[in-house]
């Protein structure tokens, strides 16, 4: 229900956009709670554990869904360069660059991949984006 | 970074992707933005004789119609040897050059827009000196993508993704698709060269591998014949290659279709 009010009060307000230049220096800070470990190919895999909504009704939709306690995420070389970036320090706009000189990307491309891995890892739970500046 | 469209081509800087890319050889317009709000843009129409200051009336005049919400519109105009310099300030200020080409018989309005005069005319600047026409071969870039293809030819679909970058033109008898794949180097770790090259190019048949870093599959039907080229760029990190459909084998592709030239 709350979830319902939040998007439609979203909906009535239109979504929460963030200034190119304000998103380029946000800093995204890892999840601490996540457990780094390597894969037989050498991958870097991401272990966290879930929280779960305490409300009865979600307890027992987690239940009859057999919902995990821990999540694995699997990151090839290159999202293990964005994760190991994502230290709370880094702004978005060098991580871009790091991905430029590293693997030979365009800038624009650079940046358009990161925002949309970015994305990801913060809808994963897995990074939060620390905003700085005026609104 | 190299633009090439209908066989206009320049060189812009790598803050530059494409806004909008239209038209035919004859006549068309294309759009580059950067995110600092700076803007370079083509328009080109067919003409006989090189532009007049009386002759682009009607095209200035359509400029002050599209700019005429802006509070104060002005436009200053010089015929000169290479053609028609002129400038506007609307919403953002304007340097542009009015270009013709006898041999394709078209002209071009190459404008540079920002919210500084000065760096706009440095961004026409940079256009000025490396604008080309070529009617054959023509110059098709996008986005790190560079081919030279047999011109003219027309524009069936674009693909404009992050990391792959695809152009499908074609022409009477001859169907070419272009693309530009980035992160070769750990793409190649992953998958086997000419099986990712089968997989991406949807040609199966004989692989011939002439060089280092090339490989060409050839593949003939009743329906006609396809044939691959591809080339690993190891200094931008990408792969590029040419896909053919033709029936004369003067269509097949040769290397000289993906050379780079300057990028």
């Amino acid at each position: 229900m709350t979830g319902l009010v939040r998007q439609l009060s979203q909906f009535v307000r239109g979504p929460n956009r963030l200034a190119p230049e304000r998103y380029a220096a946000s800093k995204p800070l890892r999840n601490p709670t996540a457990v780094e470990s390597t894969d037989a190919e050498g991958n870097l895999v991401l272990t966290f554990s879930v929280e779960h909504d305490q409300r009865l009704i979600t307890r027992i939709f987690d239940r009859l869904a057999r919902s995990r306690e821990t999540r694995e995420f699997l990151l090839e070389s290159i999202g293990a360069t964005v994760w190991r970036a994502c230290d709370g320090k880094t702004t978005v706009k060098t991580i871009a660059k790091r991905l430029c000189t590293e693997y030979k990307m365009n800038k624009l491309e650079a940046e358009t991949a990161l925002a949309q891995y970015l994305q990801t890892l913060s809808q994963r739970g897995l990074i939060t984006m620390l905003v700085v500046g005026k609104k | 970074m190299q633009f090439g469209w209908h066989g206009i081509s320049f060189a812009h800087d790598d803050d530059f992707g494409p806004a909008v890319l239209t038209g035919t050889q004859s006549k068309g317009y294309v759009r580059l933005q950067s995110g600092e709000g700076r803007v370079l843009q083509v328009r080109w129409l067919p003409a006989k004789t090189p532009p007049t200051t009386t002759s682009l009336s009607d095209y200035f005049k359509r400029l002050q119609r599209d700019n005429r919400k802006s509070p104060s519109f002005n436009i200053e105009c010089t015929e000169t040897e290479s053609g028609i310099e002129y400038r506007y300030s609307a919403a953002l200020r304007a340097e542009g050059l009015g270009l013709f080409d006898d041999v394709t018989q078209r002209v071009f309005f190459v404008e540079a827009l920002n919210t500084h005069r000065t760096g706009a005319a440095k961004d026409l600047r940079r256009i000025r000196a490396s604008f080309e026409v070529s009617n054959d071969p023509q110059t098709w870039a996008v986005m790190g993508l560079h081919s030279r293809l047999p011109g003219p030819l027309r524009v069936i679909k674009t693909r404009l993704l992050s990391g792959r970058i695809g152009l499908d033109l074609s022409r009477r008898g001859l169907r070419i698709t272009i693309e530009r794949w980035a992160l070769a180097k750990q793409l190649l770790e992953r998958h086997d060269f000419g099986e990712w090259l089968i997989a991406a190019s949807k040609v199966r048949g004989q692989i011939d591998e002439p060089k280092l870093g090339r490989m060409r599959i050839r593949c003939s039907s009743w329906s006609g014949n396809s044939t691959v080229i591809a080339k690993v760029d190891p200094v931008h990190n990408q792969i590029v290659f040419a896909r053919a459909d033709y029936r004369d084998p003067k269509w097949e592709p040769t290397w000289e279709w993906l050379d780079d030239g300057t990028r």
